[in-house]
């Protein structure tokens, strides 16, 4: 417990810092929502890790790689291939060109000007912006639970000592204090992550004898799909890594990066980043051998933490942890308040805002929305609780769609963008409740929202468009970079 | 039985992820090569203007 107050401090008086110093680079809009467009391939590449993987992930993938074993491997390899080195591929360098021409700064700003559609904006930044807010309740939730476990702080103390360093160097920095203090949160949880890891495998001899105690252990427990079965494994490694692909706290990172051509370098970068994905799972499955019996899954990665590592080693490990959450929270927080601002406020409602008064909006909306997100954590509602595993579900069947097709083809229309956002967002919502409430025939209560909402998603929008009309050619030839015809 | 006892169809998660580092690299040297090709005949066209 001493030794993690110092490692602690330090590290928090560092991000906090690095927010202050980056206060006097956000001049206008652009420079706080997408830092100007300036930010070089392996910030980009890292703090897209650190976005990606929440502390949820290494607790919660640590909790799965102990209750099915080696098979969960299979979901970090889901996230390397197509939740990052796939979304970079097929996203990267349409979204990076694409805003750029429009001049657009938000996800649903990308739907307003692609598809001259305000309902298409409207309804993004409104599903966006609350189903945002609940994903961050969990965010904090889970890293507060970490203090808990790990250093024995109370709840709500673990809420109020992350939750306000977020604040401050969000608020005060603005997107280039979150993706310059989420490149170093990648590099001490990738550290933590390796550490645990080697640890854990030297005090079980090595990965032989972990398989073949695995394998004692009980059946299902080494090969694939294992104890969960084809249905469970494959639908979850789909839903964590498809889903990031319409996450604008993620996709975010391709607007803002200096130029497409260091999408190349960061392409690399992100593909050896994201590798780490394995580790939770891997130390998930290697507790199962060194600490077989736990109160709950959830225990299995802070109990290896200390059974393996010492004090020093299980502070880093806290701050690992710890960085995946506040990186996860930030960059939520900042996609959150330049959606209502620019989106919401100035776009949607008409008010003209000088660029420092913008500026400020943006901080008042980033500190005002962390602050709301602060109090509901401290003490969620069961309902709050209840939309954290809808979260996910909900903001990818709004936009995974109108963004890929809205890059790839020309004719897509904008009512059939709009609809399948409305709909995908209402099935998956409805089928989730639906589940929770037991009103789901047996043999489909193992079918997650997601699909459902994605699925049905995908068949609007296609036939939507073959329906349709397209988007106004003007649009169209802005979005590709073309003159217009006859102009 | 693949490499330290796991069955293959468990390691084959680890190839994924080499799978994944590779198509990484030769995409970026493949949209370097395009780009170059691209520059070098935007460049010849601009001389034939002249």
């Amino acid at each position: 417990m001493s030794v993690y107050v110092p490692v602690l401090v330090v590290y928090l008086g560092l991000l906090a810092l690095i927010g202050y110093r980056l206060r006097a680079r956000s001049r206008d809009a652009s420079d706080f929502a997408i830092g100007g467009r300036s930010v070089g391939p392996w910030v980009t590449a890292l703090s897209f890790v650190a976005a990606y993987y929440s502390s949820v992930v290494i607790i919660g993938g640590g909790a799965f790689g102990w209750m099915y074993g080696l098979s969960t491997l299979w979901i970090g390899a889901g996230n390397v291939l197509l939740g990052t080195t796939l979304a970079w591929i097929v996203l990267g360098w349409r979204i990076r060109r694409f805003t750029g021409r429009l001049g657009v700064m938000t996800l649903p700003g990308f739907f307003s000007e692609r598809y001259a559609s305000p309902p298409a904006r409207i309804f993004s930044a409104a599903v966006t912006g609350l189903f945002l807010i609940v994903y961050n309740v969990s965010v904090l939730k889970g890293m507060a639970n970490s203090f808990e476990v790990l250093m024995g702080m109370p709840y709500w103390g673990g809420v109020l000592v992350s939750g306000l360093v977020i604040l401050f160097y969000t608020a005060v920095g603005g997107y280039l204090a979150v993706v310059w203090t989420s490149f170093v949160q990648a590099l001490v949880m990738i550290g933590a992550l390796v550490l645990l890891t080697f640890a854990a495998l030297q005090k079980a001899g090595g990965l032989a004898a972990v398989t073949q105690r695995l394998a004692e252990a009980g059946p299902g427990l080494v090969g694939t799909p294992g104890a969960w079965g084809w249905a469970g494994l494959l639908s979850f490694a789909f839903i964590v890594s498809l889903g990031v692909w319409g996450m604008p706290q993620l996709v975010i990172r391709f607007y803002s990066i200096k130029s497409h051509k260091m999408l190349r370098l960061g392409l690399v970068v992100v593909t050896l980043g994201a590798t780490v994905a394995l580790l939770p799972y891997l130390t998930g499955a290697i507790s199962r051998v060194l600490v077989p019996a736990l109160d709950s899954p959830d225990q299995a990665i802070p109990a290896l933490t200390k059974l393996v590592l010492n004090d020093w080693g299980g502070a880093f490990f806290l701050a690992g942890v710890v960085a995946a959450g506040m990186s996860t929270f930030a960059g939520v927080l900042i996609i959150i308040s330049s959606s209502l601002v620019r989106d919401v406020w100035v776009q949607g409602l008409g008010r003209s805002l000088t660029p420092a008064a913008e500026v400020k909006a943006n901080r008042g909306m980033s500190l005002a929305v962390g602050v709301v997100s602060l109090l509901i954590a401290l003490k969620p509602p069961a309902l709050i609780l209840v939309l954290t595993a809808f979260a996910w579900a909900v903001i990818a069947s709004t936009n995974l769609w109108p963004l890929l097709f809205g890059l790839y083809w020309r004719r897509t229309s904008p009512r059939a963008a709009v609809w399948s956002m409305v709909l995908g967002a209402a099935a998956a919502l409805i089928w989730q409740t639906a589940s929770r409430l037991g009103a789901l025939p047996e043999a489909w209560r193992g079918v997650h929202g997601f699909m459902v909402g994605v699925g049905l998603a995908l068949v609007v929008i296609v036939a939507g468009t073959w329906l349709g009309r397209p988007a106004p050619r003007e649009n169209i030839a802005r979005a590709w970079g073309e003159s217009e015809p006859g102009a | 039985m693949g490499p330290f006892g796991i069955p293959w169809s468990t390691f084959a998660a680890f190839l994924a992820v080499l799978l994944a580092i590779v198509l990484a690299l030769a995409f970026a040297a493949w949209d370097r090569i395009r780009e170059a090709r691209e520059a070098g005949a935007r460049d010849a066209d601009e001389g034939g203007d002249r």
